[in-house]
């Protein structure tokens, strides 16, 4: 059961009701592999990885119309599915944004409604995973976990902001603004003037579309566990001395604070932290 | 075997028994209809709290202002209605959707009042009898119905003065959830509003005490009746009913005695019509929505401002120049100084200024706030002027140019502080209507009336929207629109569309 915002007519007094109003499908597999290559006393290597993939399938849904939705359930498609309008680049006369027409003729105006198209792109990946491998060599321990997942794509609305050229002078914005478009730099990159600029809006096209897949550092510790020969005769049972990193590097084409997530818009999402941390642990 | 087949026999009963009482439990403190209408005195709580408390013109004010010619873009814009005020209206547009839905959630409320009044009979015994109050409580929620079922209509009907033109949804009932009606005609609808205003007339007690105005009241009725029968062209029936306000209501606010040193205060200013803005008293308001400093309530100047109404505040819009120059154009204007703030940055040479945006800022203070809101303030609905107007417009389709100049004079006399006016000459009808559109943008601006004026008046006068062209950062982008374009009616919203396959668009409008 899909449990849904389902529209209503304002007669009602709202726009919408929450309620069940489609099926949804799931359907994938996983695999886990593990491998010890070494299994002595003195030295242990386990290498590990694994990996999923789903496909999710609206298979019914209530007759409703959901054209000029940003995303759209519709049967037979991924839930959540991007509906935008293409962009295109910047119009080399003027420095306006350029889009695609439900057509597929190139238009500085397109119409917010009937010129999105389905883009085959939802921000739930399709495929996920992770691998790394735990070692011990006389004590001495070193262990490693890396995540991945991939095509998934959000709408990097953070960036948005920051290539508003409204903010110049107020706020931080970003670099690339820079190089707009004026009459004696063509690039491509929209005009600071660029007179459709408001008319399409960050959730109606796919300029700030991204792919959001990643492969991330997500653990690493390295330590040193006493032998209990040394603590004999002392209070103490265990001694372990480590130190630990959490999301220390992340491999990404996504230029917001952190690919790691499956909401569709990035801003207002906190980002992993990368942290260190040292520790000992005592046991008595 | 016989208990085998006995505990099978258990368990197959078991199996065929539902247990609805899991999904049609009651919970205890569950407020449904027969809990909250109870008495008549349910009945005035439920109109003071989601009657009352739902209506609000804010998107037609905030809507209005932006598209037409009130508004510039101001300092601290960050993007806030930069499409809007670069003419982009579409069926996405955020002040659609909530014109649309905040008078729909009236209309339902009001059918909920009607509806669950039905089922109460009102008290008549030996100390009470409560047949009256419980009338004026039905007269008062239909006459609110009828401006809510107006304002729908002056919005997203394309044509107000034709009854066979298609109008809005109507419904005279609580609709059930999947309800999705196509729009009636405006004819159709304009008989329920005749009908409801018929029914509050005859049934109305008009509240006392000084927020008497904030409530219905007779000459509420009547200016809303003068309203909807010039803009549909009636001007025999909108001239008696504005003379029928004019007679019963307020007098038109004078311009003195004007003490420059209170004249901002917003306790202590002695003006009488910067007193109405600071909602200090009624003077020529007929009707207000009340906007206390208390509770949660919407803040109307937070739509030109972030923080508060100065020219340091956040304000993100600010007046459009060329309705400046009018109100400044004549000496002794007090609306030059009741709605700019003195904190505003007046550039004289804004024309050729290299940044306008910020050299030039207009910071508007017809809502000036209250003290500790200083965002907020009452709507006012209904004013005296809008009668003047009315029965100015009256004269002028009457080709009695002479009359409606008069008219024009007395609010002219009464908003000037040093001086009487000279009286208008009017050559021609266009002469007339296009300084009676002149005298409403003056007098009217950021009330919601802007819209539908150009909409009405425009094409009479020869008239449209008339921004500077500063008004928007970018220089070189149009600054009106031609008097038949389409957007001149709102489109209905993809919010309703997407509900209500049944819902028919406006042209012009994908």
């Amino acid at each position: 059961m899909l449990f849904n915002s389902i529209r209503l007519s304002a007669a009602t007094g709202q726009y919408s009701i929450a309620g069940n109003n489609g099926k949804l499908s799931n359907k994938g597999i996983e695999a886990s592999l593990k491998y010890n290559v070494f299994r002595d006393k003195e030295i242990k290597l386990q290498i590990f990885a694994n990996a999923a993939y789903n496909r999710n399938e609206v298979v019914s849904i209530a007759d409703q119309d959901q054209a000029g939705n940003a995303t759209v359930n519709l049967p037979g498609y991924l839930i959540g599915e991007y509906n935008l309008i293409p962009y295109v680049g910047v119009n080399q006369a003027n420095g306006n944004l350029l889009y695609l027409d439900q057509a597929g003729n190139v238009t500085e105006n397109p119409d917010v409604v009937a010129d999105r198209r389905l883009t085959g792109k939802s921000s739930i990946p399709a495929y996920q995973g992770g691998f790394g491998f735990n070692a011990d060599y006389k004590g001495f321990f070193f262990n490693t976990l890396f995540t991945w997942s991939a095509d998934f794509w959000r709408i990097d609305n953070q960036l948005a902001w920051a290539y508003n050229p409204d903010f110049i002078g107020d706020d931080n914005v970003s670099a690339d603004l820079l190089n707009a478009w004026t009459p004696g730099n063509p690039t491509n990159f929209p005009s600071l003037t660029a007179t459709n600029y408001t008319a399409i809006g960050t959730t109606d096209s796919d300029r700030f579309l991204y792919d959001s897949s990643f492969l991330r550092l997500k653990n690493l510790s390295f330590g040193y566990n006493f032998p209990t020969k040394f603590l004999k005769g002392t209070f103490i049972q265990s001694l372990r001395l480590y130190v630990q990193g959490e999301n220390l590097y992340t491999w990404t084409k996504w230029r917001g604070f952190d690919p790691e997530s499956t909401s569709q818009l990035s801003v207002t999402n906190y980002p992993n932290p990368k942290t260190i941390s040292f520790g000992t642990s005592l046991r008595f | 075997m016989k208990q085998l087949k006995y505990f099978f026999g258990v368990i197959l009963a078991l199996a065929f028994t539902s247990c609805n009482d899991a999904i049609d439990v009651t919970q205890k403190g569950e407020i449904d209809n027969d809990a909250t209408f109870q008495s008549v005195q349910d009945l005035a709580t439920f109109l003071n709290g989601d009657v009352y408390g739902r209506l609000s013109n804010t998107n037609e004010i905030l809507f209005t202002a932006v598209f037409t010619d009130e508004c510039g873009i101001g300092p601290n814009n960050g993007g806030q209605e930069r499409d809007l005020h670069q003419f982009v209206l579409n069926q996405s547009t955020g002040y659609a959707s909530s014109l649309w839905a905040s008078h729909y959630g009236v209309i339902n409320r009001v059918n909920r009042l009607l509806q669950a009044a039905a089922t109460i009979t009102p008290v008549v015994n030996d100390t009470v009898d409560e047949t009256e109050q419980y009338n004026s409580i039905l007269a008062e929620a239909k006459a609110l119905r009828a401006y809510s079922y107006f304002q729908l209509l002056t919005y997203f009907s394309t044509d107000l003065s034709d009854d066979s033109a298609l109008g809005v949804m109507l419904f005279e009932d609580v609709p059930p959830i999947d309800v999705r009606l196509p729009r009636s005609t405006n004819g159709e609808v304009f008989a329920l509003i005749e009908s409801d205003l018929a029914y509050a007339e005859a049934n109305l007690v008009d509240r006392t005490g000084a927020t008497a105005y904030k409530y219905v009241s007779a000459n509420m009725i009547n200016a809303l009746r003068a309203r909807m029968y010039l803009y549909r062209k009636n001007y025999t029936l909108a001239k008696q009913y504005a003379q029928a306000v004019v007679t019963a209501g307020p007098a038109l606010t004078i311009a003195t005695p004007y003490v420059a040193a209170n004249f901002y205060n917003e306790t202590t200013t002695t003006n009488p019509y910067r007193r109405i803005w600071a909602d200090l008293s009624q003077g020529e308001t007929i009707f207000a929505l009340s906007r206390p400093a208390g509770g949660s309530w919407g803040n109307i100047a937070g739509g030109f401002f972030f923080n508060i109404t100065n020219a340091t505040g956040g304000a993100f819009l600010d007046m459009g120049r060329n309705l400046f120059n009018e109100l400044a154009e004549t000496s002794g204007d007090i609306r030059r100084l009741a709605f700019v703030d003195p904190t505003s940055l007046v550039d004289t040479g804004y024309l050729t200024s290299p940044n306008p945006n910020t050299s030039d800022v207009l910071v508007i203070d017809k809502y000036p706030g209250k003290p500790t809101q200083p965002l907020r303030n009452d709507l006012k609905i209904f004013r005296m002027s809008e009668m003047y107007f009315i029965l100015a417009e009256c004269a002028v389709a009457e080709n009695q140019l002479p009359v409606a100049a008069g008219y024009i004079k007395n609010i002219r006399d009464a908003r000037n502080r040093l001086s009487a006016q000279p009286l208008p000459v009017y050559a021609d009808q266009q002469q007339a209507w296009a300084d009676i559109l002149k005298e409403r943008r003056k007098e009217l601006c950021f009330e919601g009336h802007r819209y539908i004026d150009i909409k009405r008046v425009g094409p009479l006068a020869n008239k449209s929207i008339d921004r500077s062209i500063i008004d928007d950062i970018i220089l070189t982008l149009p600054t009106t629109l031609p008097n038949n374009d389409y957007r001149f009616t709102m489109p209905i919203p993809q919010d309703e569309i997407q509900g209500n396959p049944n819902i028919q668009q406006n042209p012009g409008y994908n």
